[in-house]
């Protein structure tokens, strides 16, 4: 064990996204690189037909059907959708009914998101629902859900900090459990597609009409899309004693820190970014040799995929061209405050079953980013994996996650 | 880079506005008084002009919203109190975690009445970017260069005291030295048709206020080192669920000004309902009231907020 510290397992991951509506569709889709992107338009704007990862109606209302899940606003049944998964295989609720009741005053939760229940109140503005609706709005009220269905009476924090604000709820459990104050802390990041979000990139020139391509040399922006993930972060020990049926990968090194330059535009240097990943590392007591495979936030804008290439250069050196990486916004969509919990599944997929997914529709690298993006699916046996994300505000969080080894 | 582990943590600078004034004194002051809000719909800041308190990012101040200001003055004058001098072009570890439950609306109101009601289909894009909620930390890490964790808590009514708890993780884990801590909140259209539409008792409800009340978080070997002012020390940090309410309808002369400051009802009674920013002025007003009458020096202040549910978060200060 490092620095006799208390070592962080994955003992349970749930998700929706345009994917899927569980983690088997969403680990067959990624392994066939089919994208969940299409032409829509849900909000039917006006001249807004756009390439989105949506989740489909019949995904959501399979999902909820399975796990009994009522609610007005789909950010809350994407979360609880996502929970009740997360539970059932981490083996929490077998647990439970077998008599051997958790200390639930060591269960925390801890949820990112930017939105909260943003489809209610654009329909409350709109006039379509009455005042009763705006109780689905506001932020924290989602963590208070998960808290409440899970039957966490521990520690709770609703993180926003715009795109990296589910990494950085995962580093906030992770360091939560690691210092003795939990032994479980729920983590997870939600977010829905709203007029709010599709006009407002749109207003920045951000989004792309065309499907994303990030790091190609003809990127042309993001596409947005939606979803949840929830991950069930335990102390190993207490994971072990209970039995639990997966012990999907450890969380090993959290790092955070902001770029203080512009609200929107990423510190062109990769400072912040760069200052995070190192922070990341030495959290981990990892050698940037060991780390096998990065999950790049990798929006396809200009200047988020050119500052992220910075940043691995900066820290990697000629590594960089032999480690690969991926952007799996091309097959989900940028699912804004969701994205950093979503894309820690996926990692944790890859991980389990030893695959790197593709980034579709990279074709071409910029000239003199020489970086080694995987196009296809490959398989490939992993030890580490990290996960990066940046936001609006210049906040930028990494996390690594390790295969579990039974050590 | 902070050493690994635990620090014992204490504060060194405050920095608060309201519509009460903008000095720790004042907001001593009126709760000696003992006067309470009057039942009016709400209270705002007036004659506050950001731009002469806002250097760097002056050109985006009109773009900017009141929480911003607010958070982007107080943390100024709370880092000068604490004799912080922050050169924005150095590089420091300082974090920023602030907490606000309902900041965004205001900024999200008036862009989505343009999308929503007005049919504008691609309004201007200076007014997207303050829809997101982490704004106030952002703005203040980018207005002083602070480059550590920047985080923004969205916790409703306990979004203050969970910053404030959130930064003492930081510095007594040792992962940060100093961090800018607290909570805003501001006054919008919709905010208070949200907080009516989720109040279990009507009765419950205070006039609305809007403020920012900010703290310097150090760790005391920091403090020392640099012979900073000392407030208090936190001495602890506690969750827990408990289903106690609390206590309303005190008398506030019967109440000695430590005891206001550590019953939320009573504190609110005196400057109106600021949500998530009330706990962030209660742990500055009585890091205050510690520092400044020795007699209380054997005392622990422990203030406790509730959601309202059960769930509670206490913090501890007591003088060093």
């Amino acid at each position: 064990m490092r620095n006799n510290q208390r070592q962080v397992a994955i003992t349970g991951i749930g998700i929706i996204s345009a994917l899927g509506g569980s983690i088997e569709e969403t680990y067959t889709s990624l392994r066939e690189g089919k994208t969940g992107i299409k032409m829509s338009n849900p909000f039917s704007l006006p001249d807004y037909d756009m390439m989105l990862g949506v989740v489909s109606e019949d995904t959501l209302a399979r999902a909820c059907d399975k796990y009994n899940i009522k609610g007005e606003d789909n950010s809350e049944l994407f979360l609880l959708c996502s929970l009740e998964e997360a539970i059932e295989n981490a083996g929490l609720k077998d647990y439970d009914n077998k008599g051997c009741l958790l200390n639930q005053e060591r269960m925390g939760v801890i949820i990112g998101t930017i939105l909260g229940g943003i489809q209610s109140y654009e329909l409350f503005l709109g006039g379509s629902v009455d005042t009763q609706r705006l109780r689905s709005y506001p932020l924290f009220v989602l963590t208070q859900k998960v808290a409440d269905r899970a039957g966490c009476r521990g520690k709770r924090q609703t993180v926003s900090t715009a795109c990296s604000s589910s990494t950085i709820a995962i580093g906030l459990a992770y360091e939560e459990i690691r210092r003795g104050q939990a032994d479980i802390v729920i983590a997870g990041g939600v977010d829905t597609l709203s007029r709010l979000t599709i006009t407002g990139f749109e207003s920045l020139q951000a989004s792309s009409r065309e499907l994303c391509r990030p790091f190609d040399k003809n990127r042309q922006g993001l596409n947005l899309g939606e979803g949840a993930a929830v991950l069930i972060l335990e102390e190993l020990s207490h994971a072990k004693r209970r039995k639990c049926p997966h012990i999907y990968a450890e969380v090993c090194g959290f790092g955070s820190r902001a770029d203080a330059v512009h609200i929107t535009a990423p510190d062109r240097f990769g400072r912040g970014l760069t200052a995070t990943i190192r922070e990341a590392l030495l959290d981990a007591a990892l050698d940037i040799t060991e780390i096998d495979y990065i999950n790049m936030h990798g929006t396809a804008t200009q200047y988020n995929d050119a500052m992220e290439i910075t940043a691995i250069m900066n820290i990697f050196g000629e590594l960089a061209h032999s480690i690969p990486l991926t952007s799996t916004k091309s097959l989900t969509g940028h699912c804004l405050g969701a994205a950093g919990a979503i894309e820690a599944v996926i990692s944790v997929l890859s991980l389990w079953h030893g695959f790197i997914p593709p980034t579709v529709n990279f074709h071409e690298p910029d000239d003199g980013l020489e970086i080694a993006v995987a196009k296809t699916c490959i398989c490939r046996e992993l030890n580490t994996c990290m996960s990066l994300n940046a936001g609006f505000g210049g906040n930028n969080a990494a996390i690594i996650l390790k295969k579990y080894t039974g050590e | 880079m902070p050493k690994a582990g635990p620090s014992r943590v204490v504060i060194t600078g405050i920095g608060l506005i309201s519509p009460w004034g903008i000095s720790i004194r004042e907001h001593i002051m009126r709760i000696k008084s003992r006067e309470k809000v009057l039942r009016k719909s709400e209270y705002a800041i007036s004659n506050f002009v950001p731009e002469d308190h806002i250097e760097k990012l002056k050109d985006y101040a009109r773009r900017m919203y009141p929480a911003d200001h607010f958070s982007i003055f107080a943390a100024g004058k709370a880092l000068k109190d604490a004799g912080i001098d922050v050169n924005p072009k150095l590089d420091n570890s300082i974090a920023v975690i602030m907490g606000s439950g309902f900041c965004e609306l205001a900024s999200r109101e008036h862009y989505l009445k343009r999308v929503v009601n007005r049919n504008e289909i691609i309004p201007s894009p200076f007014i997207f970017p303050n829809t997101i909620s982490n704004t106030i930390s952002a703005y203040i890490s980018i207005e002083y260069g602070l480059k550590g964790r920047n985080i923004t808590l969205a916790d409703s009514r306990y979004s203050g005291v969970s910053a404030v708890a959130c930064a003492y993780d930081l510095i007594n884990s040792g992962k940060a030295e100093i961090a800018v801590t607290g909570g805003a909140e501001e006054l919008s259209d919709s905010l208070h048709k949200v907080i009516m539409a989720l109040q279990k008792e009507p009765g419950d409800l205070l006039p609305l206020s809007e403020g920012a009340s900010l703290l310097i978080l150090e760790n005391l070997e920091s403090a020392l080192k640099r012979n900073a002012p000392i407030y208090c020390e936190i001495s602890d940090v506690n969750y827990k669920n408990c289903h106690v309410q609390p206590s309303r309808n005190l008398c506030l002369r019967d109440l000695s000004e430590l005891e206001i400051v550590q019953q939320e009802w009573s504190f609110r009674e005196i400057f109106g309902d600021m949500l998530g920013a009330t706990p962030a002025f209660m742990i500055a007003c009585a890091a205050a009231l510690l520092r400044a009458d020795q007699e209380l020096a054997k005392e622990t202040v422990s203030i406790a907020i509730n959601d309202g549910s059960g769930y509670t978060i206490s913090i501890s200060l007591k003088s060093l």
